[in-house]
């Protein structure tokens, strides 16, 4: 446009211009009658017209700065372009951008002469580019006379605004192109590229070949904690082979060269890069696994471990109650006191109780907290509260289970939870202090583990109905087997009698570790029956040997007091015995009878109790060694794999990286960290001295030491046994 | 070649002995079926000592909370990093019931999630052939405890092999009793346990 414009109008302005338009007048208004006829001469003269050309003649001002700013814009970032490959400051081509882009815009603006832009030179540009003007519009502005006045009405009705406004965006094509490309080669050419292009590779293909060949520089690693740690400072890594951070951060990592033939993995999810300015990025948030994170670069590359920091859950130690206890009556209460350490914060903490209630086979579940807290990210803290055993109502028997238990904030992988110990308080069941049993948990009844006396009286009773039609030798058989196991009855009422009195009762008693069919190793007692006042005897100087007396009432003593009708129990038990083992079931149940009804009143008594002496039983494996009615097919198996069959795999993998490191120590840094990252739990110690390694080795420094260290540690130390394991584990 | 010694878990919350002839029936039926040397007693365990490492089955029941002592909790972790195995029954046969809600919470710390063990499992086939998976018992026929019929066993893994095994069944109640009652049975329901101990020996 600035050509086109600024040398028609040099050419018009002269005087040609009347001359030309008035002539081109002459002709034309005949062939344009039509439009004399339907507008009307306006009383105004050439105003209209004039003021549709200084309209028009502002909008060419506009296009003309236009003009100017975009071919400056194009100038200039050409100039920046072409100082970047001169390799000049990056203020310094900014500064010449800017000065090329000013003059450039001068230039232009001086060849448009846009301050002569007059009312007749804008006529003239629009009768030039509007032909149904017919070259009529500067003498319709200029003329005085009638002719021009009534020309001035004709032009006030024509339209030429479409083919002007058509030309005037025409104009600016070439301009905004040329801020196009300058823009391309001044803002979005990277300094790569021009450092390349600068070297001398100037065809395309020749410039990325050289970027990918550049080296993959330094990478700088920075990480930032996940919120709820509230760790305010950043860590930055430069060139490391290792990275620790907690689960959830957000790591960068920045490269020294550019985007272009640079790729990123970690394991095995590809990265995508971006430009930063000269360089490359890339973010990710870390995961709770152990990650590797590989940068490439044509031919080379570059690992680094990512390794999750532990945000450990909080420690809480319980230190009141102390221990667990029993107490005489549900009464009271007792002070609770924790603390409560964390390493990044502790988010809350409180008291937990179960209380258990029941026996045997019926229990029912109560929980709850006590004295919760909300901390604000404390490190630590001490928990105090008072369990109130009146409030929770409890029964003889019942149990509370306490402990306390603390929450951190962690909300990536957590919140990390911490307990502590536990205690149990159990409330102690009514005559308890009369018996042995003051253990946390109520025992077990007296019958529960043994064919009961009702089941023999039963099984006596059927066997004295069918005496009839049994063989004497059948019935005697049969009636042996029940005495066999009214004497194993018989023998753990003797269990019971004596297990308060300790070790030295075992030998008073009758207390013969067999499983009641004939091959125990008798004892003194048996073999024969006792009568009450020998039995009371026996657990008399069994008394005396525990050295430790009993509390008892009125002139009896303990043992005769508790025991009275076990000990009867234990005669009528004798009795029957002998009975059935004599083949004469008939005469063995009136004892059998009185047996039952004294174990009913002593159960009754609620004083005997079986705790903590489970009933001893050694099984005859002859006797019943493949005597199974049923038959099993054990299937084939595979045997398992030795306990340290990893560790084999492991020592070579560092064999071979021993080999990759005096062949290319680069690669052999990268096998360093690899097999560090796979050792890292089950060797710690090998994981330390691979990294070691690993940064010894890239810092041009002697890893002698460090490997062998690893090496030490894979191969695990020298384990002394004074004897083989008992099964296949390693002790 | 060493007998196998059936260890009862001796845990210091709860009541770790409310099974107490549950070790001798086993004891009885490997006897009774296998030719596996085993012990003609069991042996009682405290699960924070070392001694644990002696055994390759532990088994553990009650009916009350359990909360291990950090002292357990670390014994435990590597008795199972070493290969042993722990079977673990709740005795109160109850998945609303504190023992399991506890000893859940517990294992999944030490062990690891605990998952349904497939009725196809070799547990199932290890020496008797259960084709529907854990037998039940009758304490859960007869709608004791939580009223369930638990179909799936629960396992926590080691490898392929199972390091803990979790049971609502109450296998505790069901085989509480004195090998010599084993006469009144038509059909032996300690069969399960010979499975056990054989998976827990043999794979």
């Amino acid at each position: 446009m600035s050509g086109g414009m600024s040398g028609r109008t040099s050419g018009d302005t002269s005087g040609g211009t009347s001359g030309g338009t008035s002539g081109r007048m002459s002709g034309d208004m005949s062939d344009d009658d039509s439009l004399t006829r339907s507008n009307p001469p306006a009383t105004h003269g050439s105003a209209p017209v004039r003021e549709r050309i200084l309209r028009w003649r502002s909008a060419l001002l506009a296009v003309v700065l236009s003009r100017g700013v975009l071919v400056g814009i194009g100038a200039g970032g050409a100039a920046v372009g072409l100082s970047r490959m001169a390799g000049v400051a990056q203020v310094a081509e900014w500064s010449f951008g800017g000065v090329v882009a000013a003059s450039a815009a001068a230039v232009v603006w001086r060849r448009a002469r846009a301050h002569a832009l007059t009312v007749e030179r804008t006529a003239l540009w629009l009768e030039e580019r509007a032909p149904s003007l017919r070259y009529a519009l500067v003498s319709a502005i200029e003329g005085r006379t009638t002719a021009a006045m009534e020309l001035a009405h004709a032009m006030s009705a024509a339209m030429w605004e479409a083919p002007a406004r058509a030309a005037l965006w025409r104009s600016l094509r070439i301009p905004a192109v040329v801020a196009a490309v300058g823009l391309l080669i001044g803002v979005m050419l990277p300094r790569s590229v021009a450092e390349a292009a600068r070297a001398g590779a100037a065809d395309p293909t020749a410039v990325t070949a050289m970027l990918s060949s550049a080296p993959l520089g330094s990478l700088t690693v920075s990480v930032e904690a996940p919120a709820y740690a509230r760790l305010a400072a950043r860590s930055n890594f430069v060139a490391p082979t290792l990275v620790r951070a907690l689960p959830g951060s957000r790591v960068d990592v920045t490269g020294a060269v550019s985007v272009i033939a640079t790729s990123a993995r970690l394991d095995d999810q590809p990265l995508g890069l971006r430009p930063d300015g000269n360089r490359w990025r890339v973010s990710f948030v870390t995961g709770s696994k152990r990650a590797l994170l590989a940068v490439a670069r044509a031919s080379e590359s570059r690992l680094v471990a990512l390794e999750p920091v532990i945000d450990s859950a909080p420690v809480v130690t319980l230190h009141a109650p102390a221990r667990d206890s029993v107490l005489r009556a549900p009464r009271g209460s007792i002070a609770l006191v924790a603390t409560v350490r964390d390493d990044l914060g502790i988010a809350s903490a409180a008291f937990e109780y179960i209380v258990s209630s029941g026996e045997g086979e019926r229990f029912t579940f109560t929980r709850g907290t006590l004295g919760a807290q909300r901390s604000d990210h404390a490190r630590a803290t001490t928990l105090r509260a008072s369990l109130d055993i009146d409030g929770l109502a409890l029964s003889p028997g019942d149990v509370v289970h306490l402990r306390a238990v603390a929450r951190d904030w962690n909300n990536i992988t957590g919140p990390g939870v911490g307990t502590s110990e536990s205690r149990a308080i159990r409330i102690a069941r009514a005559g308890e202090y009369d018996s042995v049993a003051v253990d946390q948990a109520p025992p077990p009844e007296a019958d529960k583990s043994i064919l009961s006396q009702r089941m023999l009286i039963n099984l006596t009773e059927a066997l004295v109905k069918r005496a009839r039609s049994r063989s004497r030798d059948d019935m005697l058989q049969e009636s042996r087997r029940i005495a066999r196991d009214q004497t194993r009855l018989r023998r753990q009422v003797s269990d019971i009698i004596f297990s308060r009195l300790g070790d030295g009762a075992q030998n008073s008693g009758e207390h013969s570790h067999d499983d009641g069919h004939g091959h125990a190793n008798d004892d003194a007692l048996v073999g024969r029956a006792l009568t009450p006042e020998q039995l009371l005897r026996a657990a008399e100087r069994a008394t005396e040997m525990s050295g430790n007396p009993l509390d008892f009432e009125h002139d009896e003593s303990p043992v005769v007091a508790i025991n009275r009708p076990m000990l009867e129990a234990y005669n009528a038990m004798w009795d029957a015995g002998r009975s059935l083992d004599g083949g004469e079931p008939q005469r063995a149940l009136p004892a059998m009878y009185r047996a039952l009804a004294a174990i009913l009143r002593s159960r009754n008594a609620e004083r005997v109790y079986l705790r903590g002496t489970p009933p001893r039983i050694v099984i005859d494996l002859q006797r019943v060694r493949l005597k199974g009615k049923e038959l099993g097919a054990p299937v084939p198996r595979s045997p398992r794999l030795p306990l340290d069959a990893s560790r084999a795999g492991v020592l070579a993998r560092f064999g071979n990286v021993i080999t990759a490191l005096a062949r290319n120590p680069r690669a052999g840094i990268d096998s360093l960290i690899m097999l560090r990252l796979a050792v890292v739990e089950r060797h710690p110690a090998a994981a330390s001295a691979l990294e070691s390694a690993a940064d010894e080795v890239r810092t041009g420094r002697d890893a002698t030491a460090s490997l062998l260290r690893a090496r030490r540690a894979l191969d695990g130390g020298v384990v002394v046994r004074n004897s083989l394991p008992v099964w296949g584990g390693v002790p | 070649m060493n007998e196998f010694v059936f260890a009862t878990a001796q845990y210091e919350s709860g009541d770790w002995d409310s099974a107490p002839l549950l070790p001798v029936n086993l004891i009885d039926s490997i006897a009774r079926y296998t030719q596996l040397p085993v012990s003609p007693t069991g042996a009682i365990v405290p699960l924070g000592s070392s001694d644990a490492m002696r055994y390759p089955l532990l088994y553990l029941t009650g009916h009350l909370p359990v909360r291990f002592t950090s002292q357990e909790r670390a014994t435990l972790t590597r008795y199972l990093d070493r290969g042993g195995m722990l079977f673990v029954d709740d005795h109160n046969h109850d998945v609303d019931g504190m023992f399991h809600k506890t000893v859940t919470d517990e294992l999944e710390q030490v062990a690891g999630k605990l998952s349904k063990v497939p009725t196809a499992h070799e547990l199932y086939s290890a020496f008797f052939t259960f084709d529907d998976g854990p037998p039940n018992t009758s304490h859960e026929l007869n709608g004791w405890g939580d009223n369930l019929i638990h179909p799936y066993l629960m396992a926590a893994t080691r490898g392929t092999r199972i390091s803990v095994l979790y049971s609502n069944k109450d296998y505790s109640s069901e085989w509480n009793f004195h090998p010599d009652n084993k006469r009144f049975y038509s059909v032996d329901n300690t069969r399960f346990g010979v499975n056990i101990v054989v998976y827990a020996l043999t794979r």
